[in-house]
């Protein structure tokens, strides 16, 4: 019975691969996904003063790493969502999906499941192999605050890759769904560097830290990045979190993701009319 | 075509596309990060030259630590030495500080840490943490050092000879590469082939697929 079930989904997900890794995409992404993370991270020009590895150390390296590659892994979730997810509405494919004996959520997971695990895994599979050719001494001491940062960082590309699926499922269009995609991606990142002095100057009120303390829900990786940038110092009268605070973040963050992928699936399952 | 010949096929290929990125990496040029000299035989007071600068010293029979940090694995150490007489130079993967707290547990009463002696004796007993090492003789030095994980470095010199003698220059430069070099281009060397190996099963298929193309169309 499970085999009989199973097939159609492969079936589909092979389909939903072949589509949104078509030759040589997914070796495209792994190339810049490679070469960004040496050029970005900027482990061989720090200076050193101890050969004690501190997890505020494996934080640094991780985070840089992942700067502007974070960016380019969400041009290719962008691009299977909402332009791959998006024609095959436009186009009536889906409706070719319907025909297997497969309910409309298995179809869904079987295109998130391309779409975004498939990404997800090369991203962080190159990303981690990078990591560890470039920093093992870092890497391996401190590989729970590795996996702690990809967390916080990758909770925010998801939440815009939940809200492009849910726009692309009701607009049923591709391209507007990448163009709002793009803009959220962008005001969001504004928004994050805007918040920082916005919350230093109104510091008395507590309207500073409670916006510093809602961004951190969208975007953990905020969070994380002030507690290791200013915990323990004297004189930082702008909110900073704690350790089991910033772990507060990052489920709460998820926790936003996944009610926003319940949506989705929700509404593939009852609303979405084809 | 078969879908384990195309799964096997795509895995090559971006097999193939990572070796290719880390060769690409491993060409990207070092770049100087730090730098640290004595200035080659001239003494500066408030910008302005004043002649010679005085050679530093090491008296007979002593060693002596020109610098000592912290270096990783993407960087490399570039030493120049000038001296005026024959010297010995290493490069110790330890805090000179090592050297000096193993003497003191070593030997008891009053001892001359300076002495080469006890220098030769820790070196003796731990070869493992000699980086490198090289002579001088009379003139100029000029090696590299990169290390393989993040280490404490030393640079001693150190004078086994019964005449005080000097070091008139020195330049130490740190330079950082974006990736470990010999490490990446292995790695490269190896990806590239187990790609290519991989995707000549979906080769073949394809070559074969095209071959029975051809012959239907001439039908």
């Amino acid at each position: 019975m499970a085999n009989r079930k199973g097939r159609p989904f492969l079936e589909i997900f092979a389909l939903a691969l072949k589509e949104d890794f078509r030759f040589p995409t997914f070796e495209l992404f792994a190339f810049l996904f490679c070469v960004g993370t040496f050029v970005f991270a900027n482990f061989g020009s720090t200076m050193f003063y101890s050969t004690s590895v501190t997890s505020n150390t494996a934080y640094n390296v991780t985070s840089s790493a992942l700067s502007t590659v974070l960016f380019i892994f969400m041009i290719l979730v962008f691009k299977n969502i909402a332009y791959g997810l998006g024609s095959d509405l436009e186009k009536g494919i889906v409706q070719t999906y319907l025909s297997y004996p497969l309910k409309r959520r298995s179809i869904l997971s079987a295109k998130l499941l391309s779409a975004l695990g498939v990404s997800l895994m090369l991203f962080l599979g190159v990303q981690i192999l990078s990591l560890y050719i470039l920093a093992p001494d870092v890497v391996i001491p401190q590989f729970g605050t590795v996996l702690l940062t990809y967390a916080a960082s990758l909770c925010y590309p998801l939440l815009i890759a939940g809200i492009i699926l849910l726009v692309t499922l009701i607009l049923r269009r591709g391209g507007s769904a990448l163009v709002l995609g793009i803009v959220l991606y962008f005001v969001l990142e504004i928004i994050q560097n805007l918040i920082t002095p916005i919350a230093t100057a109104t510091q008395l009120s507590e309207s500073g830290t409670l916006s510093l303390q809602i961004m951190s829900l969208f975007s953990p990786n905020f969070a994380l990045a002030r507690y290791y940038q200013f915990y323990g110092q004297t004189g930082i009268h702008v909110w900073v979190p704690t350790a089991s605070g910033v772990i507060a973040c990052i489920g709460a963050g998820y926790v936003i993701v996944a009610s926003i992928f319940v949506v989705a699936y929700f509404y593939v399952s009852r609303r979405l009319s084809l | 075509m078969k879908r384990w010949a195309i799964l096997l096929g795509r895995v090559g290929t971006t097999v193939i596309a990572i070796g290719l990125a880390l060769f690409l990496v491993s060409l990207i040029p070092p770049t100087a990060i730090n730098g640290l000299s004595y200035n080659w035989g001239v003494a500066y007071s408030n910008g302005f030259s004043t002649g010679l600068a005085p050679d530093i010293g090491y008296a007979s029979n002593a060693w002596g630590t020109l610098y000592w940090g912290v270096l990783t694995e993407p960087q490399t150490l570039h030493v120049n030495i000038a001296a005026n007489a024959s010297l010995n130079v290493y490069i110790l993967e330890v805090s000179s500080s090592t050297i000096d707290d193993w003497t003191n547990q070593t030997y008891s009463g009053s001892v001359d840490f300076s002495n080469v002696t006890y220098l030769d004796k820790f070196l003796d007993l731990h070869p493992s943490v000699i980086g490198w090492q090289g002579e001088i003789n009379n003139g100029t030095i000029a090696f590299e050092y990169t290390p393989m994980r993040i280490v404490n470095i030393s640079l001693i010199v150190s004078d086994h000879s019964l005449e005080p003698v000097g070091i008139s220059a020195y330049q130490l430069l740190w330079f950082s590469s974006v990736a470990p070099v010999s490490k990446v281009q292995t790695l490269s060397e190896f990806a590239v082939p187990i790609g290519v190996a991989f995707t000549l099963p979906y080769l073949g298929n394809l070559l074969k697929t095209k071959k029975k193309r051809r012959g239907t169309a001439k039908q």
